[in-house]
């Protein structure tokens, strides 16, 4: 059994969370509260010493002390847009955020339509089209499946025909093929799901009373 | 059925996750094509030396899935002497989780190889800390990646960490394997893969899995880790190939897997006979 009492406070959070599986009760309620408080504060404390300190904080108190004017003003110009942010806080001048938002939005913006496209759809098409048909080779009778099952689906999506003669009938089989991604989908769920308990469970037995080796 | 209390429910699976824990019961792990891709493309870059980016881009949510799978990735390139540049992701959650795989493999491997061939930081690995800034940081790295974060967690400067010497860019890195339970593993495709041309891996929740196979036929994965059932094939590989003798986090889960999977089969074969029973003793009433 553990001696850390940090193991044991992590055991009692854990056990207090499962208590909800019976039903709902206030130690439940105090522990979630905990974990959120606790994961907020993380992040606050790493973005702090990690972000705030290294990248504002100490360039521009070195830029000061060497009188370096353009290195403040290049580390000062955006922590003060990054700090119009907060003018979310009050209604009246909650307008000054839409300046940063508007910045992030068009570098994102800028910087993803390309690469996006360029990841997302050409090699995505590219492996769907079939080339080099062997029909002795097992690959080539998968990929043509592949080919069927992302063109009946696609018709699946395509709302702007009837489904009805040849369009229903590759509409219908489409559904096929999103019902075994769906089913492979729930399979992969519930081994997440699973996993996340036997993670906690591992982690009572193991780490907490020492039974499991 | 419709009238069986859920609560029931929970504490049959609560009794086949721990019943096969406690026995010790172990199923064999077979190996899947995009672990074995994974391992083989991490195994092929001590020819090159070319060092491996471990990114933990996940939270302590999904670290039972994840956590394993960071750990024996880590385990295996320092095993065969390649560089290893660790990083907590571009959420500040990662951060923490990457201290536990570094604590937990060099304990392992400082007691593996008490010969004197022990790890040492700056020459074997390096740790990268925090930065802000979400895919823009992918895209500094691309661009100067000793420039997008200075400095090591330690405070250290990069520039004077030898393992640090000929690495500018993302282009002098010979793998990034994201680990993360949401979609920043495409970050890391279309930015780091299809801008800088670095490959990919992924680690990921088995939730995630399914939708990342399309990637894996186009080899914008090189290989993927799909839940703890990926870990499990993950530390089974170190194993028999590496000779690596270690508690198999993820392998001893997979027996309580299995059994939760049969109970949940069968229920729903009981759930579709109940359902449809009743269908028809109403249509009889009726």
């Amino acid at each position: 059994m553990s001696t850390s009492i940090w193991v044991w406070i992590a055991a009692f959070l854990t056990l207090t969370i499962y208590s909800f599986l019976y039903k709902d009760n206030p130690l439940y309620r105090f522990a979630e509260h905990v974990f959120v408080g606790a994961s907020v504060g993380w992040s606050i404390a790493i973005v702090w010493h990690m972000t705030a300190i290294p990248y504002i904080a100490m360039p521009l108190r070195d830029a000061f002390i060497q009188s370096n004017w353009p290195g403040f003003i290049y580390v000062a110009i955006p922590t003060l847009l990054g700090s119009l942010y907060f003018f979310r806080f009050f209604p009246k001048q909650s307008w000054l955020a839409r300046w940063p938002i508007a910045l992030m939005m068009g570098y994102f913006n800028g910087i993803s339509i390309s690469p996006s496209i360029e990841t997302n759809i050409f090699p995505q098409v590219q492996g769907t089209i079939l080339t080099g048909f062997n029909p002795t080779s097992l690959n080539s009778w998968w990929a043509l499946l592949l080919l069927v099952g992302v063109v009946s689906t696609l018709f699946y999506f395509f709302f702007s025909l009837k489904h009805e003669g040849i369009v229903g009938k590759t509409s219908r089989l489409g559904i096929w093929f999103v019902m075994i991604a769906f089913g492979a989908s729930f399979g992969y769920t519930i081994m997440a799901r699973v996993s996340l308990l036997i993670g906690r469970i591992q982690f009572l037995l193991h780490d907490w009373l020492g039974i499991l080796r | 059925m419709e009238k069986l209390d859920r609560r029931w429910l929970f504490l049959l699976i609560g009794l086949s996750v721990i019943i096969p824990s406690i026995t010790n019961l172990r199923f064999p792990v077979t190996t899947s094509p995009p672990t074995l891709n994974l391992w083989n493309f991490v195994d092929s870059l001590k020819y090159t030396q070319k060092p491996i980016i471990i990114v933990t881009d996940y939270s302590p949510s999904t670290s039972p899935e994840l956590q394993p799978m960071a750990n024996a990735l880590f385990r295996h390139a320092l095993e065969a002497d390649i560089p290893v540049i660790l990083y907590g992701g571009l959420y500040p959650d990662g951060y923490g989780l990457a201290q536990i795989t570094e604590r937990t493999v060099l304990e392992e491997m400082n007691y593996h190889l008490a010969n004197g061939d022990s790890i040492i930081y700056g020459k074997d690995y390096v740790f990268l800390p925090f930065a802000p800034g979400g895919l823009a940081v992918i895209v500094g790295m691309g661009e100067d990646l000793i420039g997008t974060f200075r400095i090591d967690v330690h405070g250290d400067s990069l520039k004077f960490l030898p393992m640090m010497d000929n690495i500018r860019r993302l282009e002098d890195i010979g793998l990034i394997v994201d680990i993360a339970g949401s979609a920043v593993s495409r970050w890391w495709m279309i930015y780091a893969g299809t801008r800088y041309g670095t490959p990919i891996g992924v680690g990921t929740t088995a939730v995630s899995a399914a939708e990342y196979y399309t990637f894996l036929q186009t080899r914008q994965f090189i290989g993927m880790l799909g839940g703890m059932k990926g870990a499990a094939e993950y530390e089974e590989l170190n194993a028999q190939r590496l000779n690596i003798e270690v508690r198999k986090q993820a392998g001893i889960a997979m027996a309580s897997q299995n059994f939760v999977h049969i109970l949940i089969i069968v229920m729903v074969i009981l759930g579709n006979i109940s359902f449809f029973v009743l269908k028809k003793n109403r249509e009889r009433r009726l």
